[in-house]
């Protein structure tokens, strides 16, 4: 696996040239048990919509669940986020018209529409407060296996730009300019954003631990 | 749980960012989506009416080009529109459309008021101010001196003949009257004064006729404008310390105290 730190610099080789194009995702984007290559037709353009989903979901749709299953601590929801980006990506195929585009405008999409159900549940959560205490909610049995870790649990008590930074990068594999790109920010910004994340990660594991 | 990079030394940051990456792959890889996903996206797919047709979607394409014009329309009376169930309603800084003239009334008159406020609050400072008032009024003297010279020109020769009671007949109070120059020189005496209207009206001044003076009548070859003339009394008004100037006579520095 690389190195996020070292993702920043210039390709050489052309699997790592076949990295940076996307063409190969990184890290858990890239769909288990499928080769580190491009699958044959990825790159085309002469794909259809419907077919330029499957060939997406086949290979990228796991990763993607995972993704959005970090981001808002629901496998549910996670999932009808991933298929709400592949129904868009479907109707802006004709503008995409390439696998590469394509699974950029899904990771945007998936962080995109994570960023709406989360202000959505905080909205629902600050109403809701009148509700009896001992009547757990239906996502409450999602959160536990999520919870259990301590990373994950730290992971929620960041602000919602770190939380995707640091899941982008050491989840998703992504380089800075990937990130940036995905969340609409600068190179710079992403570089604070990880840096405190991690910082504010050592210190709630430090407190959690010790 | 021990966090890697804990109290060691070099490479601190790397080991636990590699913690990290490893904790999120182990708590990830628990996570397995249905085997229905495909199926379901394909479902939302067909569910959507846009995309039944080239036909529905083109004519939901005009639609919503043709409603979006509607609605930004300027609505009359101050309605608001009314959004479409199910979906919530904007805040109130996003409903807010630019405001927009109703009609080339609305676009003439506020131009024109802005214009006639502009112009009330320069002519207020104007006034205002003491030098310019005072520049103004000169200004304006000048001119209506120069228009009602010029008028007085053109009249002499036609001076009114004013009739005496004794049936003799006074002369034109053009000719006569040596007012003028005695008000335009103020530091003339008195005395000279009385023997010049004496000379030029014996019935206005020893007479005791009932014939209007002609330094009291008003007569536009003679004086200047009206104005003067009011303003003879008060000149004549002993002032200690006070030396006439000629230019008490427009009275523009009649009022103020202490001037000279």
């Amino acid at each position: 696996m690389r190195e996020p730190e070292d993702q920043d610099t210039r390709p050489t080789n052309v699997t790592e040239t076949l990295v940076a194009s996307g063409a190969v995702m990184p890290g858990a984007l890239r769909a288990p048990g499928t080769a580190h290559t491009a699958a044959p037709g990825t790159a085309r353009a002469g794909w259809s919509a419907d077919r330029a989903v499957t060939e997406l979901y086949s290979l990228h749709y796991k990763a993607l669940v995972r993704l959005a299953t970090l981001l808002v601590r629901d496998t549910p929801t996670a999932e009808e986020v991933v298929q709400d980006a592949f129904v868009a990506m479907h109707d802006g195929w004709q503008r995409l018209r390439d696998a590469e585009n394509a699974l950029a405008y899904l990771r945007q999409a998936v962080v995109n529409r994570s960023r709406s159900v989360l202000r959505h549940r905080t909205v629902v959560d600050r109403n809701m407060q009148q509700a009896p205490p001992d009547m757990p909610s239906a996502e409450h049995g999602a959160f536990i296996l999520l919870e259990r870790s301590a990373v994950v649990a730290a992971l929620r008590g960041l602000p919602g730009r770190q939380r995707e930074a640091i899941v982008l990068r050491y989840y998703g594999g992504l380089s800075e300019a990937e990130i940036a790109a995905v969340m609409d920010i600068s190179r710079g910004a992403v570089k604070s954003h990880t840096a405190r994340a991690m910082a504010a990660l050592r210190v709630a594991l430090e407190q959690e631990l010790w | 749980m021990v966090i890697p990079g804990h109290g060691s030394g070099g490479g601190k940051g790397r080991e636990f960012a590699e913690f990290v990456r490893r904790e999120l792959h182990r708590v990830a890889d628990q996570v397995g989506p249905g085997a229905d996903g495909l199926e379901r996206i394909r479902e939302k797919i067909r569910s959507r009416p846009a995309h039944e047709s080239p036909l529905a979607a083109a004519w939901l394409a005009v639609s919503g080009f043709l409603a979006g014009r509607v609605r930004r329309r300027p609505s009359g009376g101050g309605q608001h529109t009314v959004p479409a169930p199910g979906v919530t309603p904007a805040p109130r800084e996003a409903q807010r459309t630019p405001k927009r003239p109703q009609g080339w009334r609305g676009a003439i008159l506020r131009p024109a008021v802005a214009v006639g406020v502009a112009a009330f609050a320069v002519g207020l400072v104007l006034v205002a101010v003491p030098p310019v008032r005072q520049e103004i009024v000169q200004l304006t003297k000048h001119g209506a001196s120069a228009v009602t010279g010029s008028g007085g020109a053109s009249a002499q020769g036609q001076g009114s003949h004013v009739r005496s009671s004794d049936g003799g007949v006074s002369q034109p109070s053009s000719v006569t009257s040596p007012t003028p120059v005695a008000r335009s020189s103020p530091t003339t005496s008195q005395a000279a004064t009385r023997t010049a209207s004496e000379a030029a009206s014996p019935n206005a001044t020893h007479g005791g006729s009932s014939s209007p003076s002609p330094s009291v009548t008003p007569s536009p070859g003679v004086t200047p404008s009206p104005t003067n003339g009011r303003h003879r009394h008060r000149r004549r008004r002993p002032r200690p310390g006070a030396s006439v100037s000629p230019t008490s006579s427009h009275g523009t520095k009649i009022g103020r105290p202490g001037v000279g």
